[in-house]
């Protein structure tokens, strides 16, 4: 099967299926624990993220990493392809994030960083990642973001059905050498909900083989909008099974919902 | 399903794409690119016929073209869709092939 080393100066055991079943299953753990659902709060923001692997580990990640300075960054990211390799991918891709972002660096300048990085090691497997990287400053009541060939996040205002896209573009991760990321500033009131997926949800079909699509996705949450970051996030995926049933979904699906509220107290 | 064809003319080799460029199909893709693609000066991927391409589709496109372009061969990417358009677009596949 040659799933061992080549590289090994000593003979190497190919694992049993018992090995491989505890493997997979360890695997599974550390991504649930680690990556599954997480949620933060900061004065006028609470954000909820949830990860679903298609297999037991998959290539998608999000963060929710407290700013230096205060405020929060939200951090999603997909990398090309799924399953085992992707994972390792993404781990390394996670902890990398973590470490620049605890120097307060701006997502620009992050997603600069992490390009030059990671470009050697990814050209070599021929991969890239997507991702979008925010920072909600609540002082000034905006939410700064950046993007490395990420799908849009989705503003939803209050009392509105319609959703503005926040287009914010780069090229994505590891693509070429050198990037720059530009930044785009987005001031946000109480009652706002902005969404940031990776495109597994839209991608997702049934056994028709019809497309969730962005437009199922703008259509769920507008419908859902008015709730609770966590029940969003629930209802979205919900929205999205119920979609695609019986079948699966074929890809990794993230999805971060922030909300934002009043900053003397939690939204 | 990828279905995929290719045809020669003069000085133009053409690739066209038809279904799906995803995980699971790119094996076809390759094999083309690898084995049946014939020293020429141009190499057109026509995707009239792709309705879908994932981000391991996206990248075997990108790569291929990518290759061709640093052995000196024109490439370029005609007919996509207006969603498959935008999620190239998006995702910097444009500016990358364009800076090669």
């Amino acid at each position: 099967m040659g799933a061992t080393s080549t590289s090994a100066p000593w003979p190497c055991q190919e694992p049993n299926a018992e090995e491989w079943a505890r493997e997979l299953r360890f695997a599974a753990r550390v991504q649930e624990t680690l990556l599954g659902r997480r949620t933060a709060t900061v004065p006028g923001m609470v954000a909820f993220g949830q990860s679903v692997p298609q297999f037991a580990v998959g290539g998608d990640c999000f963060d929710l990493i407290p700013l230096p300075e205060g405020g929060l960054r939200i951090v999603i990211a997909d990398i090309m392809g799924k399953g085992f390799g992707a994972a390792m991918l993404m781990a390394m891709f996670r902890s990398a994030a973590r470490i620049v972002s605890a120097y307060g660096t701006p997502p620009g300048k992050t997603l600069c960083q992490l390009n030059e990085y990671f470009y050697p090691d990814l050209q070599k497997l021929e991969s890239f990642l997507t991702v979008a990287c925010a920072d909600y400053h609540p002082d000034q009541r905006e939410v700064v973001l950046a993007s490395a060939g990420h799908p849009y996040p989705l503003l939803l205002r209050p009392n509105s059905r319609h959703q503005e896209p926040v287009k914010v573009r780069g090229v994505s991760l590891a693509m070429l050498p050198a990037a720059t990321y530009r930044e785009v500033c987005l001031p946000v009131s109480d009652g706002d909900r902005l969404l940031f997926y990776t495109d597994g949800l839209v991608e997702a079909r049934n056994a028709e083989g019809q497309e969730y699509a962005i437009r199922g996705l703008t259509s769920a949450f507008s419908a859902l909008g008015h709730l609770e970051a966590p029940e969003i996030v629930e209802g979205l995926l919900g929205a999205v099974a119920s979609f695609t049933r019986p079948c699966s979904v074929r890809d990794d699906v993230t999805l971060v919902v922030t909300q934002f509220g009043p900053v003397s107290e939690g939204p | 399903m990828l279905g995929i064809s290719h045809t020669q003319c003069g000085d133009q080799f053409t690739v066209a794409l038809n279904g799906e460029l995803a995980l699971d199909t790119v094996e076809a893709f390759h094999d083309v690119m690898d084995r049946r693609a014939p020293q020429t000066e141009q190499v057109v991927f026509d995707c009239a016929g792709l309705f879908f391409a994932d981000s391991t589709g996206v990248n075997a496109l990108l790569q291929a073209a990518l290759r061709l372009k640093r052995r000196g061969v024109a490439a370029e990417v005609v007919n996509l869709n207006d969603d498959l358009r935008e999620m190239l677009d998006v995702t910097g596949f444009f500016e990358v092939l364009g800076s090669a």
